[in-house]
């Protein structure tokens, strides 16, 4: 039995609730169409976590509605139906139940939802998104960051590492901040609990890694006003995630050693 | 009876590909299309025979201190043989299967049957448990290429299954497929399919994830 608030579905539930302003933002700026794709993934979700409800046991989350936005606001060119629903089936199948679940993947299932639908279905152009949903993030990512849910060290190194590398390469440092893709996977895919580093030493080399991508992938190949920069530098960061942290554990267990000998 | 099992055996129960993951690299390599992964099942197969027979038959005479190389000798001319008919019979299938009917010489399913079977048993068992595991083999790498070529290209055997948008019909492409890592998840995703029909195969979990005694409930 589980006691206590703060328990994986409040967390999901506060995550969501984080995202209701980006959705009313996605759906004023991309217009009707995010909603039937967005609800297409939702429902897609949902089928498949009832499958490994009935299969596993693993209880349904309401991240499936995080997951749907960040489909329907970084993949905005995906029209096929058929195609959204093998994208995403992959990608909460894979990425995510196959594991055991929301909580225990080791990248979201979002990302690999947009990593598929990036590699899958190379012709399909999309366009980022603009200030006003970079403005509708603010809010709820306040909140996540200052209930903890969202690690501030992961977003801070985040922006650090992004500025650096914008400034190295000889572009505007600042310029991802009115990119609404940007800023929405900078909370909710680079800083997603589950997928990112753990430890604290670990959370700024994470974030830093994550910040330095996007700003390579974005200012040297795709575009900064593109969504698939962030996404493809969240996919490798939390694919090293557990190894940044095992190797801040073993540089703090070493540094124990040595002052007590 | 029993000794059939040699030859039924690897096709699931035993499969070197989805059980032993053995022979992965060209499993990845010459999925693309039905075609050269048909080549490359029959010339493996052909080889893992072969090298059976030959094995078995001289079993007694191979010295225990050089016999790894006398296998890989035996294989390699083998491979050779089967390469050079390949070229002279399918020259474009030849060019297209490029390296990977000369690496079947290194391929860890050839040595491993040679070595773990037919240094070990007479010539009739050593030659059904090389088909057995050439079948098991090309069971696997033909679902695989199946599923590649008709999703990634909407092609079987070359010949149009779904007509692609690029000729006028309705099914877009899933480049996807035609990437290597597409061969991994199909794979993998076979590897699970089999597992789930043979729970048996399911190897014991090296950690598993406890719950926290700590916690009382409400």
């Amino acid at each position: 039995m589980i006691a206590g608030v703060w328990q994986r579905d409040t967390i999901g539930w506060v995550i969501l609730a984080a995202t209701l302003p980006v959705a009313g933002a996605a759906f004023i700026e991309l217009g009707p169409a995010a909603l039937w794709r967005g609800g297409l993934v939702l429902a897609v979700i949902l089928v498949w976590q009832i499958v490994f409800l009935f299969t596993r046991a693993q209880p349904l989350t309401p991240i499936a509605f995080v997951t749907a936005l960040s489909v329907a606001l970084l993949a905005p060119g995906l029209q096929d139906p058929w195609q959204l629903a093998l994208a995403v089936s992959f990608g909460v199948v894979i990425g995510e139940q196959v594991f055991g679940g929301w909580g225990r993947n080791v990248i979201s299932a979002g990302v690999a939802t947009l990593a598929f639908i990036y590699f899958g279905f190379p012709e399909t152009l999309h366009a980022g998104t603009g200030p006003l949903v970079a403005a509708a993030v603010l809010p709820g990512g306040l909140m996540l960051i200052v209930t903890g849910i969202v690690s501030w060290q992961v977003i801070v190194s985040a922006v650090l590492g992004l500025s650096a590398v914008s400034l190295a390469l000889g572009e505007d440092p600042l310029a991802f901040a009115v990119q609404g893709s940007l800023v929405f996977g900078l909370i909710y895919l680079v800083g997603d609990p589950v997928a990112s580093a753990a430890t604290r030493g670990g959370r700024w080399v994470y974030g830093a890694l994550a910040g330095a991508l996007t700003a390579l992938f974005g200012w040297v190949d795709i575009g900064i006003d593109m969504p698939q920069a962030i996404v493809f530098a969240a996919l490798l960061a939390s694919l090293f995630a557990p190894l940044i942290d095992a190797g801040a554990v073993a540089v703090q267990t070493a540094s124990w050693r040595r002052r007590n000998g | 009876m029993k000794t059939l099992r040699h030859l039924y055996g690897p096709i699931i129960d035993n499969n070197p590909i989805t059980l032993q993951i053995l022979g992965i690299c060209s499993a990845l390599a010459v999925t693309t299309s039905m075609t050269t992964a048909l080549v490359m099942c029959m010339a493996l197969t052909g080889v893992l025979v072969m090298a059976s027979a030959v094995i078995s038959t001289i079993r007694r005479h191979i010295p225990g201190s050089i016999r790894l190389i006398i296998q890989i000798t035996i294989i390699a001319s083998l491979v050779i043989v089967i390469d050079q008919v390949i070229q002279a019979y399918a020259f474009d299938i030849s060019q297209r299967l490029s390296i990977f009917v000369g690496l079947i010489v290194t391929n860890c399913l050839v040595l491993g049957r040679a070595e773990a079977f037919a240094m070990h048993n007479p010539v009739g068992p050593s030659m059904l448990d090389g088909l057995g595991n050439g079948l098991g083999y090309s069971l696997i790498l033909l679902i695989v290429a199946f599923v590649r070529e008709l999703f990634g290209a909407g092609t079987l055997f070359g010949r149009m299954v779904l007509p692609t948008i690029y000729e006028g019909g309705w099914y877009t492409p899933l480049n996807l497929m035609l990437l290597a890592p597409s061969a991994f998840i199909v794979l993998g995703l076979l590897v699970w399919a089999v597992r789930s029909l043979r729970p048996a195969q399911i190897e014991q979990a090296d950690y598993e994830i406890d719950a926290d005694k700590e916690r009382q409930g409400p």
